[in-house]
């Protein structure tokens, strides 16, 4: 690029520093070199502007920007992985359920069979015993003498 | 959700049957003749086939049905029971135990005809029964047999 003397003129000029403002305006006009070379000058600020502004996040945008930090922090969540906690959730409500009835009832109650516990009779001479029978029918059986009969 | 059905679990596991006392007792009462007429295989008449293995143990080879009858006996009453023209069941529920079993007081009586046809118990018993279960009261005479009473109590 071919340099001018009015060079550092015309850069105090864009910085608003010191100078003849009106000269320096006349001379970039006429000249090439100092033509381009502000223009250069004025990129380079406008790109240092641009660079310069700050983000600023509205409050309406926080959910959606801390949502995008977010997405970035977590792993992916699985598939199914409602269902699996579902199903955990239901195991663990029924080992309680079963925990309770347990606790409420005093536990499995054994099976008990029939029991005969006294057995009597106002039959004169007849007598009373009682059996279980193979198949476990609990048995009262009288029996009565052929003259006991009233 | 899960909180409440952990919730309805719990209030359908305290209002469990067994915390409830039921107020009256069904009674299923079977009466059957059995004697010896010289058969060859046992046989056994229409209505019976619901206490055929209570009867398994006898030595009789006929069976018949006198009556069967299903009656509801509240807890702590007396509650009677025909059998025939001689017999008659009383059943009185007393409790139940942890095990779900009825006790019960049975006795089957009959007109004394030597002190003018009052009623004497021609057996009385006192038995602790197994819902689903039977027991049965056998050795009273009937016509040149024995009259054999199958019961089962249930609440």
């Amino acid at each position: 690029m071919t340099r001018c003397r009015w060079t550092r003129e015309v850069e105090h000029w864009i910085d608003g520093e010191r100078g003849d403002p009106a000269a320096v305006e006349k001379h970039v006009a006429a000249c090439e070199p100092c033509a381009a070379y502000l223009a250069d000058l004025d990129r380079v600020r406008q790109g240092v502007q641009i660079a310069a502004v700050r983000e600023a996040i509205t409050d309406a945008q926080l959910p959606a920007f801390m949502e995008g930090i977010r997405e970035r922090l977590e792993p992916p969540a699985r598939r199914h992985r409602g269902f699996w906690a579902l199903a955990s959730l239901s195991a663990a409500a029924l080992v309680v359920a079963l925990l309770a009835f347990s606790l409420l009832t005093g536990g499995p109650q054994e099976v008990l069979a029939t029991e005969i516990e006294s057995f009597n009779t106002e039959l004169e001479g007849a007598t009373v015993t009682s059996y279980l029978s193979e198949d476990g029918t609990a048995t009262v059986w009288v029996t009565v003498p052929a003259e006991g009969t009233p | 959700m899960n909180l409440i059905a952990l919730l309805i679990a719990a209030a359908t596991l305290i209002a469990a049957p067994g915390d409830k006392e039921a107020k009256t007792v069904t009674v299923r009462m079977v009466a059957v003749h059995a004697s010896s007429t010289g058969q060859k295989t046992k046989q056994f008449g229409s209505g019976t086939e619901e206490v055929r293995s209570a009867l398994s143990d006898l030595n009789f080879d006929t069976y018949k049905l006198v009556k069967s009858a299903t009656a509801n006996a509240p807890y702590g009453k007396e509650t009677q029971i025909p059998i025939d023209a001689t017999y008659t069941l009383y059943v009185t529920p007393v409790s139940k135990d942890a095990g779900y079993r009825i006790k019960v007081e049975v006795r089957i009586a009959m007109p004394d005809r030597r002190s003018g046809g009052k009623s004497v118990n021609a057996v009385t018993t006192t038995a602790v029964v197994a819902q689903n279960s039977k027991f049965k009261l056998r050795g009273l005479p009937l016509d040149q047999g024995e009259l054999v009473v199958v019961l089962s109590v249930k609440e």
